[in-house]
């Protein structure tokens, strides 16, 4: 398994530096620091966005209420941000709504034992609608200068304050996967979760800080998506809903449950920006991109089941031509 | 099986009926022949494409690329229909081709790579509407001709074309699934996959029929798709898939796998078609829709768990019970 | 007719990723007789049935003579066709569908690409029928209990006209009443000429109903006898390759101290007023038959079935035990039944697997200490001798043996004061069979209280202090190890 794992990082990471030697080839300008800068930040917000996917794929989850949580979370800054004039409070109510709304799955999830992607198929209807009932549809872009800070300012004037915060967060909750108990519990959920019960591990309360932890990453990536386009609206997320559960398995992190890791994430996240950066810089049209992030997560995925393809083709030969 | 079906069905009738009669009695427009008739024609598509996902929940697989399969057929569709020797007939051909070669790109996928099936339809529906949009350039098929753009709202003896069309599609599904070995292998590879390749189904092929059904269904509904709009946008139907599956799972098919009917699957449909018809009625605002649909979502999936576990908890202890008592119940 | 033997098999291997699961095995089965197939767990006899079946196609040089004729089985469709049924141990059937669809399923005569429901149920109540079952065809399957849906199969089996029928462990989840049952069908079968080849590690059974027997050790085929030859401690002997004698150990000092008590426990459908106490240094076996609520029992203890009345008092204190993780608290620990399915997490390292339980103790400032870490999981590799030393190996790649001890290592890692063995040697090859007893023996003698659940009466006679016997959800009996003797347990088992 073990070894499968690293094939899988192997052939991804083989993949990306190959893309990253076309990109570099076919336009000129995509080798340089600032342009590499940017590639990172804009990856940053679908990348925190998949951090939280990630964790929660592993436990044999899915979420699809992230996008909607991102963009409830931009609506639910802008009003409290109208009500109060106070951007701290408006932003930490951002936040707890996106926490509460992690909760709101968890407790679906895990007490009452919804399949997760038909809990989280209804919640994220139902975030998205009371965002726009809060926001009565409307986009609100009425923010104080300093909000842009978080998405379109830098720090020492070259390193996107997004990317920081990304890294930040990916090393975290990479801390948090491997070095923690609640770590170990997560892989161990998510490889038998009824041996995990068995052996002690509350399964409820590990699924409820899972999703709370997914529900958390969406509100920062809304947070930092709004901050960047200056603006709040519902529907802000929704694009990077199937992205990150496509970058998510393209880092290898297993579908069913009990592998993946932060790094493959990130790689995941990665080679979607460097397509889309890169495609940008010569000149393609936008429309390639959703194409090419399609053939990606599908060549690689083929690749890494060849074994079971030529398994196949050899019995079919072997009992019909032989 | 009929019994437990009725059961389940019965709920669902039940739920649609309560929220009908509560519409009803807050806004009379609803309770019109006119309105009924327009809450089944606005949500054919809906129901047509509803019943092959019903057969894809059914092996508990999973379709999110039918919003972007409907774009794509509906396109070419559109764009077969703008050109001078085209009839009706060609039109329907073409629909059901590129539907069926779609799905069956899924399918084949799925079954002969085994990928799980959320990921390759993440991936193929970028796939199709990357394509689609990189072919159209983003531009919208327009000033279709009448013959295709009239046949939404033309009947025959009556009834309208599209219901037809839907009538048809229940009708084969129905007989697939209830009087063909290949249908009712779907739900024996839903309901235990290891025992189905076990007494002999070719679980591959079952599920690259299912996808290329699921297709075929698809291809049908842009046909429609077209017809009833007129003008077609290369975006058509992005994030349709959720509405689909929404339908499906409120009509009581298991994420597990192994159950779900096409009666329920309707229920659903109409349940959600009877949401929306009545809340723009009674001027709800449109922006309560989501709350409401998704609320419905919730609350649908939540009982039907706790159902379940109540059933399983009864039947547990019976069994216990009979074993106890030493006694053969056969 | 062609041939004495119905189904001859020459040099059949197969290879899983490079092991050996069968090594040049041979199997002959004559027409019309009971065929018994035994082995240890891992001997290969359920590759070799699904060999048979057509579920697993075998190396390159495998003979397969049915009827005399050399043959390929290509699928499991394809085994049927040529007069193989198999009724697997899990049943494998579709909970989904209703009853006639369950037996006609596959069957050309009527499943065929129009269905014809009248002829469908038509045969499945002909089967039925001869099973002598009254159940309606249209039911759903998942309606019926575990022992009907074995009938179900049954009837299946029989429904395909077939001359061998493979049943695989058949009695593992019947009562006794429901086994009658089963020995009474066999023998219509071989009234009528149909071989059957049955599965099974219960001697009682084997000489009961089959006429000849195969032994298979290590994927091997060793020998075939006719039973009336051939005395049972042979038999073993040719299962295990040597003499086998549990040793049996003493307990150094049982004191007077109660480490647990269980105060007229009830849980409805389960369990009725059960109480018992154990004693530091002591091991308390419990038996009984499958069903009788042993595994409940222990389930209750360790919070994963709720009692409706009665307590549970630790070291002199009643304590209120609401799930796995408050048992585990209270140092109660539990080796499942089903080590792959309850045990272990295969795909996660030994290290990993010992130390789920105790992830909290060993933090430091809230991230795991991984010194601490592969300090316990060496310490309990080295204690325990698993095999290989590797506490990087995923545990799906170890042996059962190995496995099971892994799981031992996992809960004698939390210190334990009571520990519930339920089946703990189930799927374990001899050698490692004695050491676990060995264990659990030192770990009574340094004052932890041992709770051994087991249907194998020699392993209860072996390692228990004390034993109880249950039926039907009641302790019945309670002996002494001295004055024990099997045939007293059994029947106390039996309800007698």
């Amino acid at each position: 398994m073990i070894k499968v794992k690293r094939s899988h990082e192997l052939i991804l990471l083989i993949f990306f530096l190959a893309l990253m030697t076309i990109m570099s080839i076919l336009a000129p300008s995509f080798l340089t620091v600032n342009n590499l800068l940017s590639v990172t930040q804009q990856m940053s917000e679908l990348g925190i966005l998949a951090l939280g996917v990630t964790v929660i794929i592993i436990t044999s989850g899915i979420d699809l209420s992230v996008g909607s949580i991102a963009g409830l979370t931009t609506i639910v800054i802008a009003t409290m941000y109208g009500m109060t004039h106070n951007l701290a409070v408006a932003v930490i109510a951002g936040l707890v709504a996106g926490i509460l709304c992690g909760a709101f799955n968890g407790v679906l999830i895990a007490k009452i034992g919804v399949p997760p992607i038909l809990a989280t198929l209804g919640t994220m209807t139902f975030f998205r609608g009371i965002a726009l009932v809060i926001s009565k549809g409307n986009a609100i872009s009425d923010f104080p200068e300093s909000y842009y800070f978080i998405g379109q300012g830098y720090i020492f004037d070259t390193l996107p304050v997004q990317t920081v915060i990304f890294v930040i967060l990916a090393l975290i909750t990479a801390f948090l996967l491997s070095k923690t108990p609640w770590g170990r519990r997560v892989y161990s959920v998510g490889n038998n979760p009824v041996a995990a019960v068995f052996s002690g591990v509350k399964l409820d309360k590990v699924l409820l800080y899972v999703y709370i932890f997914g529900g958390l990453m969406a509100a920062i990536s809304g947070w930092i998506i709004s901050s960047r386009v200056s603006t709040a609206r519902a529907d802000l997320g929704a694009v990077y809903l199937m992205q990150s559960i496509a970058a998510t398995v393209l880092g290898g992190t297993n579908i069913a449950g009990g592998s993946g890791t932060i790094i493959g994430t990130v790689i995941g996240v990665s080679v979607f920006a460097v397509l889309g950066n890169g495609l940008n810089l010569m000149g393609v049209s936008p429309f390639a991109q959703n194409l090419l992030m399609g053939v990606a997560l599908i060549l690689v995925l083929l690749i890494n089941n060849m074994s079971i393809i030529k398994n196949k083709i050899v019995l079919f030969i072997k009992l019909n031509f032989k | 099986m009929r019994n437990w079906l009725k059961k389940r069905e019965f709920v669902m009738l039940m739920m649609l009926v309560v929220i009908s009669l509560g519409i009803s009695l807050i806004t009379p427009a609803f309770l019109t022949p006119s309105n009924l008739l327009s809450i089944v024609m606005n949500n054919i598509i809906l129901a047509i494409m509803a019943m092959g996902m019903t057969l894809v929940v059914v092996t508990s697989g999973i379709d999110v690329s039918v919003g972007s399969q409907l774009g794509f057929a509906a396109i070419f569709v559109g764009l077969v229909a703008l050109l001078p020797t085209a009839n009706i007939f060609i039109v329907l051909a073409v629909g059901l081709v590129c539907g069926v070669l779609l799905g069956i790109f899924n399918g084949i996928l799925i079954a002969g790579a085994e990928i799980p099936a959320i990921v390759v339809t993440v991936g193929t529906m970028n796939v199709f509407r990357g394509s689609l949009l990189l072919y159209t350039n983003g531009k919208w098929v327009t000033s279709l001709p009448a013959w295709y753009t009239s046949m939404y709202n033309s009947s025959v003896l009556g009834v309208p074309i599209p219901i037809i069309i839907f009538a048809v599609v229940v009708a084969v599904t129905y007989y697939l699934i209830q009087y063909t070995r290949l249908g009712r292998s779907v739900y024996a590879l839903g309901g235990n996959p290891v025992a189905a390749s076990r007494v002999g189904i070719n679980t591959d092929k079952v599920l690259l029929f299912v996808f290329a059904y699921m297709g075929a269904l698809t291809g049908i509904a842009s046909i429609l798709y077209g017809a009833q709009l007129a003008t077609i946008d290369p975006n058509a139907g992005t994030s349709f898939e959720l509405t689909v599956i929404s339908a499906v799972v409120i009509g009581g098919a298991s994420a597990l796998g192994g159950s779900g009917s096409l009666l329920g699957t309707c229920i659903g449909v109409l349940i959600l078609g009877v949401l929306q018809n009545g809340m723009i009625l009674m001027r709800v605002e449109p922006y309560w829709q989501d709350v409401v649909m998704g609320l419905i979502l919730i609350i649908a999936v939540s009982v039907d768990v706790l159902n379940n576990r109540k059933k399983e908890a009864q039947k547990k202890t019976i069994d216990v019970a009979k074993a106890i008592k030493g006694g053969v119940s056969a | 007719m062609a041939s004495e033997y119905i189904v001859n098999l020459k040099h059949i291997s197969k290879t899983f990723g490079g092991i050996k699961a069968l090594n040049d095995v041979s199997l002959d089965i004559k027409r019309g007789e009971v065929h018994a197939l035994v082995g240890e767990n891992g001997a290969g006899k359920s590759t070799l049935i699904k060999v048979l079946a057509g579920v697993h196609f075998p190396d390159d040089g495998a003979e397969i003579y049915i009827d005399g004729e050399r043959t390929v089985i290509k699928n499991p469709m394809d085994a049927i066709r040529k007069g193989i049924s198999v009724i697997y141990q899990d049943i494998s059937l579709f909970p989904n569908l209703t009853i006639a669809e369950n037996i006609c399923i596959g069957n050309d005569t009527v499943w065929k690409k129009h269905l014809n429901w009248a002829e469908i149920n038509a045969l499945a109540e002909q089967a039925l029928a001869k099973v002598g079952a009254k159940i309606d065809p249209a039911m759903l399957l998942k309606d019926l209990n575990l022992a009907s849906q074995q009938i179900v199969a049954i009837a299946r089996a029989i429904s395909f006209n077939s001359s061998l029928i493979i049943m695989d462990e058949p009695t593992s989840s019947l009562s006794a009443g429901e086994v009658e049952t089963l020995y009474k069908i066999i023998e219509t079968l071989r009234n009528e000429n149909i071989a059957v080849l049955f599965i099974s590690h219960k001697f009682d059974e084997i000489y009961r109903v089959a006429s000849r027997v195969t032994v298979l050790r290590d994927g091997r085929y060793i020998s075939s006898h006719d039973l009336a030859a051939v005395e049972r401690q042979e038999l073993i002997r040719l299962m295990v390759g040597r003499n086998v004698e549990y040793l049996t150990m003493k307990a150094e000092r049982i004191s007077e101290q109660q480490i647990l008590k269980v105060n007229r426990l009830c849980k409805e459908g389960n369990f009725y007023n059960i109480s018992f106490e154990l004693r530091k240094g002591e091991i308390v076996g419990i038996t009984g038959l499958v069903g009788s609520g042993r595994s409940e029992i222990a389930k209750a203890i360790f919070g994963l079935n709720i009692p409706d009345s009665g307590e549970i008092i630790l070291e002199g204190q009643p304590i209120v035990i609401k799930s796995a993780a408050d048992a585990v608290k209270h140092g109660i620990s539990y080796i499942p039944e089903n080590r792959q399915l309850e045990g272990l997490l295969a795909k996660n390292s030994v290290c990993q697997n010992m130390t789920l339980a105790v992830l909290d103790e060993i933090c430091k400032y809230g991230c795991i200490d991984t010194k601490k870490e592969t300090a316990i999981a060496r310490e309990y590799t080295e204690k325990l001798d698993v095999r290989p030393r590797d506490i990087d190996k995923p545990v799906g790649q170890l042996s059962g043996g190995n496995q099971q001890k892994v799981v031992l290592g996992k809960w004698l890692a939390t210190n334990p004061k009571i520990l519930i063995a339920d089946e703990p040697t189930s799927g374990v090859d001899i050698g490692a069979k004695i050491e676990i007893h060995k264990t659990l023996r030192q770990l009574a003698n340094k004052g932890i209280g041992v709770v051994v659940i087991s249907s194998e009466l020699p392993e209860i006679l072996a390692v228990s202090d004390r034993i109880l016997i249950m039926h039907r959800g009641n302790i019945v009996s309670a002996m002494n190890k001295e004055g024990a003797t099997q045939e007293a347990i059994l029947a106390k088992a039996l309800g007698a």
